[in-house]
C-alpha cells in the first residue's frame, strides 16, 4: 500500500510509463487470448469442430507436440501466489480484499474466459502477496530470504542502489518460484528496463532512511507483482 | 486461429510478463474480514537459483500441480521427492506424494465436489455436506470405495475435538448440521467451517448414520443412499417441484449424462405422471416425440423419493405417506400414473441405453437406497467417476476419441474396488493428461 501512495505523488509522466508498462501488455494478453474464438483448451484447431446439440463446448482437436492449457481459478488463485512466494499467512483486510475481487476471476480456468477486469485483479491480488512477502522478509537476516538475499532494504540510495547482480538474482529467483523455469535473457533485460525506466523518473535527489527504504520496497513490489500475475505465473 | 504456444519473439515475450502493476486498486471497504488459518505446508527454505532443472523435475511440478490445483515453486522439496521416484520409474509412488498432501483435499478434492453439489455446478458453492464426505471419502479410499459415496449411510463433518477448540468455535449441534437457517447457502457447520478456512484434509470426521426430519423430528435417516441423501442434495433438488430434478442430477452429477442424453422414446410410459400432458397443443405427436423421451424414464425411477422433501431449511421424510407434490395436477391426465409409494422401475434399458449405463442391478426397487445403489453399481458410474477426475485433473473434458481410455481407466478403477485416490494418481499419469 505504501507503493501505491507513492504511486499517488509521483509525476504524472512517471505514472503514465508505468501504466502504460503494464496495461498495454495486459491489453494484448487479453486480445491474444480472448479474441482469437480459442476452444476452452486455447489449442490450435484444425477446420471447424461440430458443437453438440445439448450446447456442450465443441470436441478439442489437440495437435500433436501441444497441450491444452489452463489458467487459475477464483478457488485456487491465492493459495497458488502463496505457495509460489513462501507466504505463510494473509491478514485479514487483504483477505477481504481478495474475496471482493474473486467475482472478477474465471470459476473455470478457462483461458477464454481471460479479460481486462480479471487481469486486474489477478495483479491486485499479486500486489497483495508480493507486499506480505517483502515485509516479511525485509525482517529476515539476507541468508534466511528466498528472494531478496542480495537487496539492502536500508541503502540510503534507495532502489538506484540496487546492482545488476542483484535484481539479476532476484528475478531468477522468482522466474523459478513463479515461472517454473529460468527467465530468458530476454525477459530479463525486459523486467530490467521496465523496473529502471519505473523508479528512475522523479526520484529525489535524496533520499530520508524511510523513503530510501520505501523506493527500494517499490522496485521489489513492482518487479514481484509483474512476474507473479504473468501468464506463466498463472498457467496451470 | 493462434495456439498458446512458447516462443522467444520480443513481443511476446513483453506480452508474457506484462500485466503487472495496476495503479488503481479497489478502495479498502470495511467489513467483518474472515480470519485466515495458516495454510500448510508453505516451504520457506532458501532454493539454489543455479540448481539445474532435470526434465524429471518439471514433470514432477506439472503432476503436483495437476493434482492438487495449486501452483509451487519449482525448488519445492516434495517435487524433490518427486523427482526421486519418477527417476527410479515409481511413477505411482510419485503421484502419491501429491495426493498425501493437503491441497490435494483443500482444493483439487474439495472443487470436483463443490461443483457436484449445487444446481449451478459452480465452484463458488459454499462447503456443506456432500462436499465433505466427498473430501473424506476421498481421504478414506484405502477402507472406503466410491460406490458408497451413493450407498453409505454416513456423513462427514468437522472432528467435535476440533470445532469445540476453533475460535469462534464451529457451531455443531444437529440442528446447525443438518438444518440451513434462513437464506443460508448451508448448515451453520459448515458455514462455520468455511469461514475459519482449517483443513479439510485435516478436520474431517466420519460420523454415522446419517440423519433428516422423519414426520418433523430430527432422527436417523431411515432411507439412506450416500449423497443423494445429504442435506446439500436435497436442498438443491428436492426443493419444489415434483421430485424429478433428483432424478435428472443424479443421473448428471454420478452418470455424466444430461436428460437429452440419455432421452429415449422407446421406453414405456406406463410410470410417466398425471401432470404431464398427453397432447400438449392439442398434438399427441409432441408427446410421443419430445415428452415422453424423457418422462419416460425420468418417471420410472421418481417414485424412489415418493417420501422426501426439502421444505424451511429441512430434509424431510415422511415414510407412510407419499409427498404431495409427487401426485400434483392431476387433472392434466387422470389416466396417468399415480404414486402410490415409494417403488421405481428402471426403464433407461434400450437401446443406446443399455450400454451407456452397465446396469447391474434389478430393473426395479423401492426407496433411494436401492436407486441409489443401482447407479453405484452400474458401469454408467466408474465411468462418470473417471470423467470427472480427468476434467478436474486434465483441466479438458475427454475427447470422443479418447471413450477406450476412459473405459480402460473405469475397468481399472473397478478392478481396484474403486479406489477414488488412486483413480486420480492414474489418470494424472495418464499421458493424455500430464505429460
Amino acid at each position: 500500500m505504501k507503493f501505491l501512495k507513492s504511486l499517488r505523488e509521483m509525476s504524472l509522466s512517471k505514472r503514465r510509463k508505468i501504466t502504460a508498462s503494464i496495461s498495454l501488455p495486459a491489453m494484448a494478453a487479453v486480445m491474444i487470448v480472448g479474441f482469437q474464438n480459442c476452444s476452452p483448451g486455447m489449442m490450435e484447431t484444425k477446420g471447424s469442430s461440430v458443437a453438440d446439440p445439448n450446447d456442450n463446448p465443441a470436441p478439442l482437436d489437440i495437435t500433436q507436440d501441444t497441450k491444452p492449457i489452463t489458467i487459475v481459478y477464483s478457488e485456487n488463485l491465492l493459495i497458488s501466489m502463496q505457495q509460489m512466494a513462501g507466504v505463510t499467512s494473509i491478514p485479514a483486510a487483504k483477505i477481504t480484499r481478495f474475496q471482493s475481487a474473486k467475482t472478477k476471476i474465471t470459476e473455470t480456468g478457462k483461458v477464454d474466459s481471460v479479460n481486462a477486469p480479471m487481469m486486474s485483479a489477478i495483479a491486485n491480488t499479486a500486489a497483495d502477496v508480493c507486499d506480505e512477502l517483502i515485509m516479511r522478509e525485509r525482517t529476515l537476516a539476507a541468508g534466511d530470504r528466498r528472494f531478496f538475499g542480495q537487496i539492502d532494504f536500508a541503502n540510503i540510495q534507495g532502489s538506484a542502489a540496487i546492482t545488476e547482480v542483484a535484481k539479476d538474482d532476484v528475478i531468477r529467483r522468482m522466474a523459478r518460484s513463479f515461472w517454473g523455469r529460468n527467465e530468458s535473457s530476454a525477459e530479463r533485460m525486459l523486467i530490467k528496463r521496465l523496473l529502471d525506466e519505473a523508479m528512475a523518473e522523479g526520484r529525489p535527489a535524496s533520499f530520508t532512511a524511510t523513503t530510501a527504504a520505501t523506493d527500494t520496497a517499490n522496485a521489489m513490489l513492482f518487479t514481484c507483482t509483474s512476474m507473479m500475475s504473468s501468464l506463466d505465473a498463472i498457467k496451470m | 486461429m493462434t495456439s498458446y504456444f512458447e516462443t522467444t519473439s520480443g513481443t511476446t515475450t513483453f506480452i508474457r510478463i506484462g500485466g503487472g502493476v495496476l495503479l488503481g486498486v479497489a478502495a479498502l471497504w470495511s467489513r467483518p474480514a474472515q480470519a485466515q488459518a495458516p495454510v500448510t505446508p508453505i516451504v520457506q527454505s532458501v532454493p539454489d537459483p543455479t540448481a539445474p532443472i532435470s526434465a524429471q523435475r518439471a514433470r514432477a511440478q506439472r503432476l503436483f500441480q495437476a493434482l492438487t490445483a495449486v501452483r509451487v515453486p519449482i525448488d519445492d522439496p516434495r517435487l524433490g521427492q518427486m523427482e526421486l521416484l519418477l527417476r527410479a520409474n515409481r511413477f505411482q509412488d510419485a503421484a502419491a506424494i501429491a495426493t498425501a498432501d493437503p491441497l490435494f483435499y483443500d482444493v483439487r478434492v474439495r472443487d470436483i465436489a463443490r461443483a457436484m453439489s449445487t444446481r449451478d455446478a459452480s465452484v463458488r458453492a459454499s462447503l456443506n455436506d456432500f462436499v465433505t464426505t466427498f473430501v473424506g471419502v476421498v481421504r478414506d479410499s484405502d477402507t472406503t470405495s466410491a460406490k458408497e459415496l451413493l450407498t453409505g449411510n454416513f456423513f462427514y463433518q468437522v472432528d467435535p475435538t476440533i470445532a469445540g477448540t476453533a475460535t469462534p468455535a464451529i457451531r455443531s449441534t444437529d440442528n446447525d448440521i443438518f438444518s440451513v437457517a434462513g437464506n443460508n447457502a448451508a448448515p451453520n457447520h459448515y458455514l462455520d467451517l468455511e469461514a475459519r478456512g482449517l483443513s479439510l484434509h485435516n478436520v474431517l470426521r466420519r460420523r454415522s448414520p446419517q440423519r433428516a426430519f422423519v414426520n418433523g423430528a430430527l432422527a436417523d435417516h431411515p432411507d439412506p443412499a450416500g449423497l443423494i441423501t445429504s442435506t446439500a442434495f436435497m436442498q438443491a433438488h428436492a426443493v419444489a417441484g415434483t421430485n424429478r430434478r433428483l432424478v435428472e442430477y443424479t443421473f448428471k452429477m454420478f452418470m455424466c449424462v444430461t436428460m437429452p442424453e440419455w432421452a429415449d422414446g422407446s421406453a414405456s410410459d406406463n410410470r410417466v405422471g398425471r401432470d404431464v400432458d398427453r397432447q400438449p397443443g392439442g398434438s399427441l405427436n409432441t408427446y410421443l416425440t419430445s415428452c415422453k423421451t424423457c418422462h419416460a424414464q425420468m418417471d420410472g425411477f421418481r417414485g424412489a423419493f415418493a417420501h422426501v422433501d426439502f421444505v424451511n431449511g429441512q430434509s424431510r421424510l415422511t415414510p407412510a405417506t407419499v409427498n404431495a407434490k409427487m401426485n400434483r395436477n392431476a387433472n392434466e391426465f387422470p389416466a396417468g400414473f399415480q404414486t402410490a409409494n415409494n417403488s421405481w422401475v428402471n426403464h433407461a434399458t434400450n437401446g443406446k441405453n443399455a450400454q451407456l449405463f452397465g446396469w447391474r442391478t434389478p430393473l426395479q426397487g423401492n426407496g433411494v437406497a436401492q436407486f441409489g445403489r443401482a447407479i453405484a453399481e452400474s458401469r454408467g458410474f466408474s465411468r462418470c467417476m473417471v470423467k470427472r477426475v480427468f476434467e478436474g485433473v486434465c483441466g479438458r473434458s475427454p475427447m470422443p476419441t479418447e471413450e477406450g481410455r476412459i473405459l480402460d481407466h473405469a475397468n481399472q478403477f473397478e478392478v481396484d474396488n474403486y479406489h477414488l485416490r488412486r483413480l486420480f494418481e492414474r489418470v494424472a499419469l495418464d499421458n493424455a493428461c500430464v505429460q
